[in-house]
């Protein structure tokens, strides 16, 4: 079993294709959904976490690629620029993940774990600094 | 063992001055002995980095021809005050950009004002100045649109009326519904609470009767050289305060002033508070000079030593009750959880000890490289000053 994640972007005109039941059904795998943005007509965004035989993932991949959708491999939609950052901490008792966490007490230095990272963006709502955006 | 601030400064312009930052001082103290450090140290470097919204600066553009008075300006469509000498403008840290909703959808977002204004310039980027004028015989010329820089100006002067709070309010929300602060945003019914002030490192709570920092002090702001032109405005000193002399309140505030040609643009950064507006966080730096051993053990004082109050934001705050639901250390809310009624309450900050370390640093390699000189005082921060509400009177 491998988990994977990534945000897919894909062309105008495959906003109507039902990817992610292909991916259930054909590929077998089982998808978490982050964020979605479909509108008909216009190009579309989907983050989401894959669960599945690494094989499995692959050809799931392999095949959205065919059909033209742009695949983020390994990203979160949500982007946390460590620059700039001012470490103030405000933002770690928001995440409810702690994705973003105090990583050394002494220091209080700020980090952010991308693989716990849900994209519910409660840190693009409370950072003072704009340090976290959306890829979409 | 007494020093004077003239033997300090020669120690620090040989090279050979003994300087901590008043994080490390504690530890130092506590393996050396108060009367062998106080003969070794010379100097403690304190710190903050957080939002201050007293912040602002004054611009000087010069003159196009034909002269204009100006008497409104827009920079970057951020309006600045115009009310002084021609080409002279107050830019304010917190005005925001023309046409921004403010709260009109709650809460706000406050995306760009004076905050972001001041960081950019600092930053060296290029913004906009609209000027409008009424014309004169002397400044005939009623309307000005142009590009410049910081490089471009005479001067650039941040000139804050009111910096380095003392010490600051623990915010918490106990009613049903979330709030919007300059403290961030506070959960229904207690789910999480903020405090903002670097603790142990800050400024004014190393020097909790203003023994060393005064009017004439020089300071490290956001990388250039400063002064202390005055008391901060609330500056408050007449508050309760703990064995140590810590007050367990706001207190005692500085008017800070440097020359923002100067300035490191990683130490000026606008800030948009969601609900309330936008700001500046600005990183200060303050030495205190070691005199006698006195001093120095105020600067030995630890987060566990120095007191917070805890504020109802959804109704003591803004209803002014003056009602205190709890006090915290600094080590409790750097713990990262309290208890608040029995409950246990995740704290976060405004203020970052991460960037403050990394600022009294840097003014610790400066005093070490001979490269800040200290300056004694020309006149102590008001002792004993309380501080007035507004009376609302009929006539």
């Amino acid at each position: 079993m491998a988990t994977k994640k990534a945000y897919l972007h894909f062309p105008a005109d495959q906003t109507s294709n039902p990817f992610v039941c292909e991916l259930v059904r054909d590929f077998h795998l089982v998808v978490n959904i982050f964020r979605a943005v479909v509108t008909p007509g216009k190009d579309g965004y989907l983050s989401l976490e894959l669960k599945g035989a690494q094989d499995d993932i692959d050809r799931g991949f392999a095949y959205l690629r065919e059909q033209g959708v742009e695949i983020h491999s390994g990203d979160t939609g949500l982007m946390w620029r460590k620059d700039e950052c001012t470490h103030c901490t405000n933002c770690t008792v928001h995440c409810p993940t702690g994705a973003l966490h105090i990583t050394d007490r002494a220091t209080r230095e700020v980090a952010f774990d991308e693989s716990l990272c849900i994209e519910c963006l409660a840190c693009i709502a409370n950072c003072p600094f704009g340090v976290c955006r959306q890829m979409f | 063992m007494n020093r004077t601030y003239a033997q300090i400064n020669e120690k620090i312009a040989a090279g050979k001055a003994v300087v901590l930052t008043a994080d490390e001082v504690i530890d130092y103290v506590d393996r050396n002995g108060l009367e062998k450090a106080a003969k070794e140290v010379d100097v403690v470097t304190t710190a903050t980095f957080g939002p201050m919204c007293s912040s602002g600066c004054f611009l000087n553009f010069g003159h196009a021809a034909p002269k204009i008075r100006i008497t409104e300006a827009w920079v970057s469509d951020v309006r600045v005050y115009c009310g002084i000498a021609a080409v002279d403008v107050y830019l304010g840290a917190t005005e925001l950009r023309h046409n921004d909703p403010a709260n009109m959808y709650y809460p706000g977002e406050f995306r760009y004002g004076g905050g972001h204004v001041i960081e950019e310039l600092v930053a060296g980027k290029r913004l906009q100045l609209f000027a409008l004028s009424y014309g004169t015989d002397d400044y005939p010329n009623r309307e000005l649109r142009t590009m410049f820089d910081i490089h471009d100006l005479n001067q650039a002067i941040m000139t804050n009326p009111r910096n380095c709070y003392q010490n600051y309010n623990v915010a918490v929300n106990l009613s049903e519904r979330r709030i919007h602060t300059y403290l961030g945003t506070l959960e229904p019914r207690a789910r999480n609470m903020t405090y903002c002030s670097a603790g142990q490192l800050s400024p004014l709570l190393n020097d909790p009767f203003y023994e060393t920092i005064g009017v004439g002090t020089s300071v490290w702001l956001a990388g250039a050289r400063g002064l202390v032109y005055s008391e901060g405005t609330q500056h408050c000193s007449a508050v309760e305060r703990g064995d140590n002399g810590v007050p367990v309140e706001g207190a005692g505030t500085l008017a800070l002033t440097a020359d923002m040609k100067q300035m490191k643009p990683a130490f000026v950064r606008g800030c948009s508070l969601r609900g309330y507006g936008v700001s500046l966080a600005l990183g200060v730096g303050i030495p205190i000079p070691i005199l006698n051993p006195d001093i120095l053990r105020r600067t030995t004082v630890r987060d566990r030593d120095i007191l917070a109050c805890c504020i109802d934001y959804a109704a003591d705050y803004p209803q002014k009750t003056g009602k205190v639901l709890a006090r915290y250390s600094y080590e409790q809310l750097r713990s990262g959880e309290v208890q608040l009624n029995g409950k246990k309450v995740p704290v976060s900050a405004m203020s970052s000890y991460h960037r403050a370390l990394e600022v009294a640093e840097l003014l610790k390699a400066e005093i070490r490289d001979g490269k800040f000189l200290l300056s004694e005082p020309s006149r102590r921060l008001p002792a004993n000053q309380s501080m007035k509400g507004l009376q609302v009177k009929e006539e």
